[in-house]
């Protein structure tokens, strides 16, 4: 058996249960490096219905080499895009206060893709603190609401957290944006399609007026984040990234105008805006011309004029526009 | 209906309908890739990977299934089950482990999807249920872990059967 391929044995790999693959595991080295292979167990990409490769990754697999931790469910259309999956005894595997021994678990990128969980089951502030990326796109958490303070120890629990993706988390209520202002290593910030964040201004201004300390990219295309959230965002002194879009054109009741965008003037180190989708023309355009590091500008389905554009790439040539969408594009 | 000759790496020649040929990928790709046209039926496609018997099973099980849905699109979905080999398969597997073993790397080198994935699935039956030293024995492995190895791998073993 050991003349076949690492390709060949990793496809008979697959049809066998965790048992079996641990067994095997503990035949010699070579089945042994390949059974804890990369491929296999330090970044598993597991459709999430399968239990038994479930146990294989939480109970066999997981251990203090692991460092990236991915599940990704597929899509199946609109209703049945979501399948639910982990059960609380694999959420435990990796919460270290849970494990016989804490410091077995060093797990920096946890990937929780399209998963359907509870609230009871998924506590963020049991996760390692060892954590750094946490995405949970397209994942539901049931049962979080205004009062339950979901993540409001977040910052003690993940101090070293700096990517955190919530894209399409249509749960998260605005009241959130407080614990997550407070994460101190915070750089990378995904809220698109989060349609709740931006709908109670007290909020927003209060999280971006004192939190974020090192946030770099700001991702809240597709959410209510309007003119009123924009007056507190020159504060994020460090910003580089920041994506404001709104590509549903039904939705924005709540547009960002010309006149915002002076707030942006004072953000030395920005260097992309998306501002697709809203009300911003030749106005607003000349204004970004003082937005000093500015290097791309996406301003698709916006009033701005060819005549405007070619203005500013002679005052600004080092910095690129795109507005090629049209409204009958997309 | 057009033929195509293969030619195993020992010399000995088979000529195959076209259709079954491209059962293989590789044969596909190689017939696409020449040109060769339905008439050109002197040409001689060489296999130096594969040996006159191996061949001679391949074809055998290329020509029972040669009716068979297309294999669905591979998906990340992992098929788990292995206990779906059909009954003409089992008995056509039913060889020495070495034959097994070398129709899985010609399955492998030719790309036959279908053929792959049921001597894997085969191997994978021989494996399960037994103990790490049924396994050795029965696919001649040798022992090479260490005496730290063994023990860590001991550890791991009472930390996994807790559960």
């Amino acid at each position: 058996m050991l003349l076949l391929s690492d390709e060949v044995l990793l496809m008979i790999l697959r049809h066998l249960n965790s048992s079996a693959v641990f067994t095997l595991s503990r035949t010699c080295k070579r089945l042994r490096n390949l059974c804890h292979d990369k491929e296999f167990s330090r970044h598993i990409d597991a459709p999430p219905d399968d239990y038994e490769t479930l146990d294989l990754i939480f109970n066999s697999l997981l251990d203090r080499h692991t460092t990236s931790l991915r599940l990704a469910s597929k899509c199946h259309g609109e209703n049945s895009a979501f399948r639910s999956s982990i059960a609380p005894s694999h959420l435990a595997q990796i919460c270290p206060s849970l494990r016989p021994n804490p410091s077995d678990i060093n797990l920096t990128n946890l990937y929780l893709i399209r998963q359907r969980l509870d609230k009871s089951i998924f506590n963020l502030s049991s996760l390692p603190p060892s954590l750094r990326v946490l995405h949970l796109s397209g994942t539901i958490i049931s049962n979080v609401t205004e009062q339950s303070g979901y993540f409001k120890n977040i910052s003690e629990a993940l101090p070293n957290l700096e990517d955190f993706d919530l894209t399409d988390c249509t749960w998260v209520p605005s009241h959130s944006l407080l614990g997550i202002s407070k994460l101190p290593a915070l750089k990378r910030l995904s809220l698109r399609g989060c349609r709740e964040i931006g709908n109670c201004l007290a909020y927003s201004s209060l999280a971006f007026r004192f939190g974020f300390p090192s946030l770099k990219v700001l991702d809240v295309t597709n959410t209510q984040f309007g003119t009123g959230e924009f007056h507190s965002i020159s504060l994020l002194k460090n910003l580089e990234e920041l994506y404001v879009g709104e590509y549903d054109l039904q939705q924005n009741s709540n547009a960002i105008q010309d006149f915002s965008l002076h707030e942006l003037i004072g953000l030395a180190h920005l260097q992309k805006i998306d501002l697709s989708g809203q009300d911003i023309t030749d106005t607003g355009l000349n204004v970004l011309v003082r937005v000093p590091s500015l290097r791309r500008i996406d301003a698709h389905f916006t009033a701005i004029t060819s005549g405007a554009i070619e203005r500013f790439k002679q005052l600004r040539n080092g910095c690129i526009i795109n507005k090629n969408m049209s409204y009958f594009e997309y | 209906m057009p033929v195509v000759r293969l030619q195993s790496v020992d010399g000995e020649v088979f000529p195959v309908d076209v259709e079954i040929a491209r059962m293989s990928f590789a044969i596909r790709n190689m017939l696409d890739d020449l040109g060769v046209q339905d008439n050109d039926a002197e040409e001689v496609i060489p296999l130096p990977n594969v040996t006159g018997p191996i061949l001679r099973k391949v074809i055998e099980w290329c020509t029972h299934h040669k009716d068979d849905p297309p294999p669905p699109e591979e998906d990340d979905t992992r098929e788990k089950r292995t206990d779906d080999i059909p009954a003409w398969d089992q008995e056509f597997l039913r060889v020495d482990q070495a034959v097994l073993f070398d129709i899985i790397l010609a399955a492998n080198y030719l790309d036959i999807k279908g053929l792959l994935d049921v001597t894997c699935k085969t191997v994978a039956n021989m494996i399960k249920g037994k103990t790490p030293e049924e396994i050795r024995k029965l696919f001649n492995i040798k022992n090479d872990f260490t005496p730290a190895e063994e023990e860590q791998i001991r550890k791991e073993n009472e930390w996994c059967e807790e559960k």
